[in-house]
């Protein structure tokens, strides 16, 4: 009985072991989500090529010392002077998506850009829509380059741009409904000291809106 | 030579009015061209298409409304030049709206018979406000409906001052050109009798409105209304069949007064112009409302023949306004009218603060103001150019969203894939989806399934998200595009002819 129980915690402990070794020591990326909010009166969205509301985050194993390299950072954009909120708005903290916490960027397809100001090995990319209203937000296109002006080495991680209306390719990835808990991107640990993100208008109006990016990484 | 001071104010308020109306065309213009066709727009756009291109006109009782605007435009583009295809450009399209709203600018500038202060400001503040700018490039019948509406409004007071014949028969034809334009002319022709009693201290005794009533007058009156009526929905004495149902549309449309899936609250129309934050945008009109405010007390309480005018005015729009108020269907079109008076109001108080002020001090601020209040109007109107059909926009009401326009767009792409060939399109739901019928209406492969489980999977099929049959995933791709608020349309391309199109990009 005893060489019974002690063969059990022994295989135990090797598959622990074994798990361990094999994500090198990585735990689980948590990210912290503001209070759902939303207004008006929810739509019913049914649509095939739209990602599940339901659809469960991915699940993106990080090592130890990955934090949101983006906290407080400077943002850049090609709308240089927004109407509503300012760039600082995207990497603040805040999360809420009412008035005051959200940058609106002009008509047709504008980026922000995140300088982590030094190379890093980015694994996810949080990214925060207006979202107190259900709505789907167009050519959503995330990339990572240590050029500041993405002309080469540029790695794409994301892009729902399905018909290549944007001009990077047709993008692949789904639709999504913004919610309170934003979108994770899993960045497959892409190299880069910029992160900038596209986005063509939304299904309720042509702007842009952007409350909140976080870039999980840890610096090379 | 020196001019005396009353000829070079004459001369500056005739330049200052060419300003305004100049300035009041051209945003109305730039506004145009911001703002995509509302549905009720691609309504009426397509029945002004169809009597450019086949000269038939006829008129529905259930839903649309009377023949001018459509005749109007159909004169006034042939006299421009402009042709059935022409009217894809929002512009020419909302021609006539722009060239009403002009004249409603000059109506203003010159209704009083005088160089006016209060009515040089009430046309500035109209010329550039947000509410007058988009509803007078609006392609509906309000902006050609408030001309007319206050055209028999002086009518009416010249009359009461006059009961005689030939102001009988310009009143009996106005009232009919009223009605022919849009069937709420019975709540105006209510604000205007009430309007004009309230401006006479014994108007509402009955022994007085009897004197201005006598049977010559009101029997002329009658004639040339039933005269005009007749001539505007017989098409020009063409078609008697339309004369019934002019009639039988007052009973839709008393029913659709209680509401029909517009009911709004009592306050609904205040609302529109009280200052309001909207997801970051500030709106509204406050300092506008307040002098309103302080000039529909002022009028009131006072009297005068030279204020006489604008007392008139403004109790019209305020009558109207409360007449709408009760209403409980409510577009926010309908006050454009009561517009006119608000900034009359307004300008009333300006103008008493400028010119019945002997001190220089007080004039200069109450210019001040008069520039400020200006200024944020102004500022207020490039706001709602930059969100011209954006939900957050409190002038608009269940408008089309920008986004449509790309729907607008795919279709005139996979279109040109085969120039030789139209694209069988099927449209599901029970609305059409306008105003795609609209931007459709050249093509005639298009069908329209009110039931959707029916649909047949053409080239393209279009409906209301979530309600197209999902057989459709094994043949066709799908996309989605914004209609309005909280309206999703899916679109599905058949996968040859997306593939097809992926080539291209």
């Amino acid at each position: 009985m005893t060489k019974k129980i002690i063969s059990i915690i022994a295989v135990a402990a090797f598959a622990v072991s074994a798990f361990a070794a094999h994500h090198g020591g990585k735990k689980a990326l948590e990210i912290e989500f503001p209070p759902p909010f939303l207004i008006g009166t929810p739509v019913q969205v049914n649509l095939p090529h739209l990602e599940d509301p339901g659809t469960p985050r991915p699940t993106i194993m990080v090592p130890e010392g990955v934090s949101n390299l983006a906290s407080g950072k400077e943002v850049t954009s090609s709308d240089d002077f927004p109407i509503i909120g300012g760039l600082d708005y995207v990497t603040d903290g805040d999360k809420e998506s009412e008035e005051g916490y959200f940058v609106e960027l002009a008509p047709g397809t504008q980026w922000i850009q995140i300088d982590l100001e030094n190379s890093a090995t980015i694994y996810g990319v949080a990214i925060w829509h207006f979202h107190t209203q259900k709505r789907a937000y167009h050519d959503v296109i995330v990339q990572i380059s240590d050029d500041d002006s993405f002309e080469s080495g540029v790695t794409t991680v994301f892009n729902n741009d399905h018909d290549n209306s944007s001009g990077f390719g047709q993008g692949t990835d789904k639709a999504y409904l913004e919610t309170n808990e934003g979108k994770l991107v899993d960045a497959k640990e892409s190299k880069g000291r910029y992160v900038r993100i596209y986005g063509a208008g939304n299904t309720s109006n042509e702007m842009n809106h952007f409350v909140e990016v976080e870039v999980f990484g840890k610096a090379n | 030579m020196t001019l005396n001071p009353k000829t070079l104010f004459r001369i500056l308020y005739i330049v200052a009015g060419i300003g305004v109306v100049w300035f009041g065309i051209s945003l109305r213009i730039q506004n145009s061209e911001a703002r995509i066709l509302h549905s009720d727009e691609a309504v009426q756009a397509y029945q002004l298409w169809e009597l450019m291109e086949t000269g038939h006109y006829q008129y529905d009782p259930e839903d649309k409304h009377g023949p001018t605007l459509y005749y109007l435009s159909k004169i006034l583009n042939n006299a421009v030049g402009i042709s059935g295809d022409d009217l894809s450009d929002r512009t020419n399209l909302r021609l006539l709206p722009i060239l009403a709203s002009a004249l409603l600018l000059l109506l203003i500038l010159v209704g009083n018979g005088k160089f006016d202060l209060t009515f040089l400001i009430a046309a500035a503040l109209f010329a550039i406000s947000p509410f007058p700018v988009i509803y007078g490039a609006y392609y509906v019948q309000e902006a050609l409906f408030v001309l007319i509406s206050f055209v028999l409004l002086y009518a009416g007071a010249w009359y009461w001052r006059f009961p005689e014949v030939p102001q009988a028969i310009l009143c009996g034809l106005l009232t009919a050109a009223l009605f022919a334009t849009k069937e709420t002319a019975i709540i105006h022709i209510a604000a205007i009798g009430l309007a004009i009693l309230a401006m006479n201290e014994s108007g509402f005794r009955l022994s007085e409105i009897k004197k201005r009533l006598p049977r010559t007058p009101v029997a002329a009156c009658f004639g040339s209304f039933v005269l005009g009526w007749i001539f505007f929905y017989s098409s020009g004495f063409t078609n008697f069949s339309q004369l019934t149902d002019s009639v039988l549309a007052f009973v839709n449309y008393a029913e659709r007064s209680q509401g029909a899936g517009h009911d709004k609250p009592l306050f609904y129309y205040l609302s529109i112009f009280w200052p309001r934050t909207a997801e970051g945008i500030q709106w509204g009109e406050a300092p506008i409302l307040v002098f309103a405010f302080l000039g529909l007390v002022l009028l009131a309480m006072t009297s005068g023949k030279r204020s006489d005018r604008a007392r008139l005015v403004v109790y019209y729009g305020a009558i109207a306004f409360a007449l709408y108020s009760i209403i409980p269907y409510k577009t926010p079109w309908l006050m454009l009218a009561s517009y006119v008076s608000l900034t009359v109001a307004a300008g009333y108080v300006l103008k008493t603060l400028i010119v019945d002020q002997s001190n220089s001090w007080i004039r200069i601020v109450a210019i001040g103001v008069v520039l400020f209040t200006l200024g944020d109007q102004y500022q207020s109107t490039q706001l709602a150019e930059r969100y011209a059909a954006d939900t957050r926009n409190p002038y608009l009401y269940q408008h089309t969203t920008g986004q449509f326009a790309k729907l607008v767009e795919r279709i005139e792409d996979l279109e040109a894939l085969d120039p030789d060939t139209q694209l069988s399109i099927a449209v599901g739901g029970e609305d059409n989806a306008w105003p795609l019928p609209w931007h459709l209406r050249n093509n005639e492969t298009v069908g329209y399934w009110a039931d959707t489980n029916s649909i047949p999977a053409l080239d393209l099929v279009i409906g209301p998200a979530g309600s197209l049959p999902l057989s459709l995933k094994e043949t066709h791709t799908p996309e989605y595009h914004g209609l309005r608020e909280n309206v999703l349309l899916e679109c599905w391309i058949r996968k040859e002819l997306w593939e097809a199109f992926m080539q291209t990009r």
